[in-house]
């Protein structure tokens, strides 16, 4: 290997063309490398020439013992050296290749020695060392896609010949496995048939009886609909022969599907089993039955969703009915007498929860669909598997059936249900008044609930709405487990009851702000004269819930605290964001896109329902601070979807509000309006206690508005999801996703500095300043990310538990008129920044270091100095001043 | 009917149960018919045992088929109130006012959940008198005073219970 520098040389012309990711391409790889080298991935033998070039060596070196290497500056690592070898500049990137070559970074710890400065990223791998060229072939991408590279390294003739030899095996085992089911289809048929006949003897002590001849009568008669259907034909299992008669039968229009039903699946069931079940031996004609069928309807398609629900209790209940048996039970089931049968049976328990269904019990015909779904599944494959020679004519005529019976389903299932609402209607009117008045509201995403009581009866009271109300909910006992759950996890809203044992709500909800100022706590109490009402207020409640409670006043307030999220699509399409795997929005029961779409909507939509409050909330207690909390929150998240959707303009106001004012809020103002801003500073006043200490003479009301934001761990948590999302973001590297990123940053800037506001000592307006939090040294980074001189504030303690966020802002000196301003931030985050741990569960990146750099101006004034080339993919119009961010995980 | 039922009511007030049975009685054929509920509502308005309004939610809440739910909270509120019961005669001996209030306050929350006017009513009395106040919660009361009024509460409160106790097992035995 030592004299492989030739080949190497020879693969520097490689990397022009093949990027780092080439390697999945394994002949490319094998290609480019020659044979000298083979087995080496063009990644590592990057690596390594670039670690060989010594001038890089006050960026990226070997580690001291020479079994590391060092980046001790990623940001002009990035910019300068990337670019060279790997044809991309982005950090994030090349370290997810070292990742995915089993790399690993070395973590140093807070307080060690960092002999590569305190940028410094230092990597390992044992097989990647100085001088050990010959190690290198070992480092191998890990698996997965290790897997996938040697398939088609490894195909060959051979090999395929195994595959084809053993897909003959896994077919033959396929034809016995089926073999075996077809015998025991047809056990169970012959079983079913037993069970149907118990079925018709328990519909004879349900109030049916059955005729000598084997037609059920019912008992009681129904509506028109049903009359007809009591004339319904069982089929005995007996009388083969009756079953033959009464196919012929004329059906006629009204006889309809139902009757129908029963005689096709009877011969269904004919059809399918094999000569020798003496049960069912009647012969069948398809093309009789063709001709028989009366024109379908379209589709029910709900009724077939909830049909499969359904369905998967029948098994359980170890009462696997026939079809016809089940066609039966869905004619019981609209009988008074009877649906207690079904209901005990079927029900499916999830569906009390599930308000959009409106009617709680769903028509029983579906279970005749489903099974006979089932069967129609289950035709095709079994039958050729017994008879391979099997007819191909049979099996046309089995296909066409099948289509049939489809057809017939759908419109037996309307029917059906046609009935059922007629039956409701008719029978039940205070059964659809009940439901009408169980009208709940469309949730965007249901709120999710904390419910903390004491009592029992209360406490099932409460849930048992919830339910009913569609939201998630958890539930606590005591103030204690209260704090404990909302020391956890995130709620939209927890419902409080005041006596409690242990700690009290009041006692609790004290608790609770002091880490969570967000969100609405509602006094749930029986005790509501004013002294309660002032004491629940100003212990940090906002608003009260009397006990005891109506329907519609918990959904009141549901309504009124979650009124963000209620609607539905109001702008999501502006932000393309991926899905989330985290519960970084907090939000609880769901996940994924819709989720995180519905916490960008939702909060949009605070701005549109509450920024209308700004003036009026000075700062006054309880309720009115609520809106005023929301009201930051608004204008936080707004900022981020208008500028997302004006695209240019919104930037524009953005930078130049920033070049103004230098800090996370003014990007807001910048956005939102200086009307805002304005009304801000003047109702902010009254909200000033003791925090004084971040103004320092700066902007008014920039320092007011971070007052405002003080307690906004609702924000925070959404910084953190926004953070990962950028994250999810950033390989995209799109026009508009880089403005998301943007924009989103923002939001970033605005709370980190809100935060820190507690502790900053802000320096000199436009010159330079820099905040850093416990817990992490924030001013040689700052060095490495800036050209410019850096002014340092020292912190204070932060209390905020588990906030371990650093931050620093530098700024340049700048006007507006040559827009050579910039800023940079890094933030560090160690641990959750919100201090909660379990909204952080899901997060694990999140642990790790966001390095976000963001840039202002004309990237032509001082794009180098910054690192503008380190930010891959990004527009570099220079009429047009743009943020420009770069995250680094 | 797949309710399990809980204890059944021991035999208190026989004859209210039957006046009750017969005015169920339409509401067990035609199940799940609130309508009719209201209606004999009215019946029972003016004893005030009820609050049907409270009630009725309570009821809406089942499913159409039975009242499993309300059912087994109803229960649930008997056996919680009769532990109450029992605790507050305990606390009665020792004279524990501070527990007695206590006491009167948990036990008028499900009350009230459930509708139940009348203990709801004595719920809050106890509460007041247990914190040496009138039954309004305004005027101070002495010890003695408190002593007194809760003894005759809590009869009272007994009783009202029995009532609301009968109504309810009537209302769910005719349901069956």
């Amino acid at each position: 290997m030592a004299g492989s520098t030739d080949v190497l040389m020879a693969d520097q012309t490689s990397t022009l063309i093949l990027t780092d990711d080439s390697f999945q391409d394994p002949v490319a790889a094998t290609t480019a490398s020659g044979s000298g080298s083979g087995g080496v991935p063009d990644f590592v033998k990057k690596l390594y020439r670039m670690l060989e070039e010594k001038e890089h060596d006050p960026i990226v070196s070997w580690g001291k013992s020479g079994e590391t290497f060092v980046v001790k500056e990623p940001n002009e690592f990035a910019k300068a050296i990337l670019p060279k070898h790997f044809k991309h500049n982005n950090f994030a990137s090349f370290v997810r290749q070292l990742n995915k070559y089993d790399f690993h970074k070395i973590k140093t710890t807070e307080d060690a020695a960092r002999p590569y400065g305190d940028q410094a990223w230092e990597f390992q791998h044992p097989k990647f060392q100085v001088d050990k060229r010959d190690l290198l072939e070992n480092i191998k991408r890990k698996t997965p896609t290790n897997k996938k590279l040697s398939i088609p390294s490894g195909s060959s003739p051979d090999h395929q010949a195994a595959t084809s030899e053993e897909c003959q095996m896994q077919l033959d085992d396929m034809l016995k496995i089926q073999t075996k089911m077809q015998a025991e289809l047809t056990q169970c048929e012959a079983k079913l048939k037993a069970q149907d006949q118990l079925i018709h003897q328990l519909l004879g002590l349900l109030g049916y009886s059955t005729s000598g001849d084997g037609t059920l009568v019912r008992n009681l008669s129904h509506t028109g609909v049903d009359s007809k259907l009591s004339s319904l034909t069982t089929s005995p299992t007996s009388s083969p022969t009756q079953q033959q008669k009464q196919q012929p039968q004329p059906r006629k229009g009204t006889k309809r599907a139902s009757q129908q039903e029963t005689a096709i699946q009877e011969q269904q069931t004919a059809f399918n089993s094999p000569p020798q079940s003496s049960t069912s031996s009647s012969s069948c004609s398809p093309p009789q039955l063709h001709s028989m069928h009366p024109p379908t309807t379209s589709s029910n398609l709900p009724l077939i969703a909830i049909s499969t629900a359904t369905n998967s209790s029948i098994p359980s209940t170890t009462n696997p009915s026939s079809t016809i048996a089940a066609t039966t039970t869905s004619t019981l089931h609209f009988t008074p007498k009877s649906s207690t049968f079904g209901q005990d049976t079927f029900q499916h328990p999830s569906i009390c929860q599930d308000p959009s269904l409106g009617l709680s019990t769903f028509p029983l015909g579906q279970l005749t669909t489903k099974k006979q779904g089932d069967t129609v599944g289950k035709q095709p494959t079994s039958k050729p598997a017994t008879k391979p020679t099997a007819k191909q004519q049979r099996a046309l005529a089995q296909k066409q059936q099948h289509e049939q019976r489809i057809q017939q389903q759908k419109e037996e299932q309307q029917q059906q249900q046609q009935q059922y609402i007629s039956d409701v209607i008719s029978n039940d009117n205070s059964l659809t008044l009940q439901r009408s008045n169980m009208v709940i509201p469309s949730w965007a995403m249901p709120p999710k609930v904390l419910l903390v009581d004491d009592d029992d009866t209360c406490r099932r009271l409460s849930s048992r709405l919830l339910q009913i109300f569609g939201c998630p909910f958890d539930v606590a006992e005591d103030g204690m487990a209260a704090v404990g759950k909302m020391s956890h996890q995130k709620y939209d809203i927890v419902l409080m009851d005041i006596v409690m044992p242990k700690l009290d709500g009041v006692s609790a909800t004290t608790q609770i702000r002091q880490f969570d100022a967000m969100t609405p706590i509602i006094s749930m109490t029986s005790n509501t004269t004013n002294n309660d009402i002032m004491t629940y207020f100003a212990n940090g409640m906002n608003d009260i819930l009397a006990k005891p409670f109506s329907k519609a006043g918990l959904l009141n307030i549901l309504e009124k605290h979650c009124q963000h999220l209620r609607y539905l699509k109001l702008g999501t399409g502006l932000l393309p964001i991926p899905p989330s795997s985290s519960s970084a929005s907090g939000s609880g029961s769901g996940s994924g896109a819709v989720e995180d779409q519905d916490e960008t909507t939702r909060l949009q939509i605070l701005y549109h329902s509450a920024a209308g409050d700004v003036n009026a909330n000075g700062g006054a207690g309880g309720n009115d601070s609520m809106d005023l909390y929301q009201t930051g929150g608004i204008q936080l998240v707004n900022s981020n979807e208008k500028s997302v959707g004006n695209n240019g303009n919104g930037t524009e106001t953005v930078s130049m509000d920033l070049q103004m004012g230098m800090g996370g809020m003014l990007i807001l103002n910048g956005v939102n309006g200086a009307d805002l801003a304005s009304s801000n500073g003047s109702a902010g006043g009254e909200d000033e206690n003791g925090n004084a200490v971040s103004q320092n003479g700066f902007m008014a009301s920039a320092a007011q508005m971070l007052q405002q934001q003080q307690q906004q761990h609702h924000q925070q948590q959404q910084q953190q999801h926004q953070l990962h999302q950028q994250q999810q973001q950033r390989p995209l590297q799109q026009q508009q996703q880089q403005q998301t990123l943007q924009d989103q940053h923002h939001v970033q800037m605005m709370n980190a500095h809100h935060r820190s506001s507690l502790s900053s000592n802000l320096m000199t307006q436009h010159t330079s300043m820099a905040m850093s939090m416990p817990g992490t040294s924030a001013s040689s980074s700052a060095g490495l990310m800036s050209p410019m001189p850096i002014v340092n504030g020292s912190s204070s303690a932060f209390s905020t538990a588990g906030s371990g966020a650093s931050m620093m802002y530098n700024f340049a000196p700048g006007s507006r008129a040559t827009g050579a301003t910039m800023t940079l931030m890094s933030i560090k985050t160690e641990g959750s920044l919100l201090g909660q741990p379990g909204s952080n569960g899901g997060v694990p990146q999140m642990v790790s270091h966001h390095h976000v750099a963001m840039t202002l101006g004309h990237p032509v004034d001082f794009g180098d100095a910054l690192g503008a080339a380190g930010m891959g993919g990004m527009d570099m119009d220079p009429r047009r001043k743009r943020a420009k961010i770069e995250v680094i995980e | 009917m797949a309710a399990t039922s809980p204890t059944q009511s021991p035999s208190t007030a026989e004859t209210p149960i039957d006046n009750i049975k017969g005015n169920e009685e339409p509401e067990v054929v035609d199940k799940g018919a609130e309508t009719e509920t209201e209606t004999d509502v009215e019946d029972f308005e003016d004893n005030g045992i009820i609050d049907h309004t409270t009630f009725d939610q309570l009821l809406e809440m089942d499913d159409e088929e039975d009242h499993e739910f309300s059912r087994s909270l109803v229960w649930n509120y008997f056996e919680q109130a009769e532990k109450t019961f029992e605790d507050m005669d305990e606390a009665m001996e020792k004279l524990d006012f501070p527990d007695l209030s206590r006491l009167g306050h948990f036990l008028k929350g499900s009350s009230a959940a459930l509708g139940l006017t009348k203990v709801k009513e004595s719920c809050e009395k106890l509460q007041h008198y247990g914190n040496r106040k009138d039954a309004a919660g305004v005027e101070s009361i002495t010890n003695d005073e408190a002593e007194t009024l809760i003894r005759a509460l809590l009869a009272q409160m007994r009783r009202e219970y029995n009532e609301a106790e009968s109504y309810l097992k009537a209302f769910y035995h005719g349901q069956e």
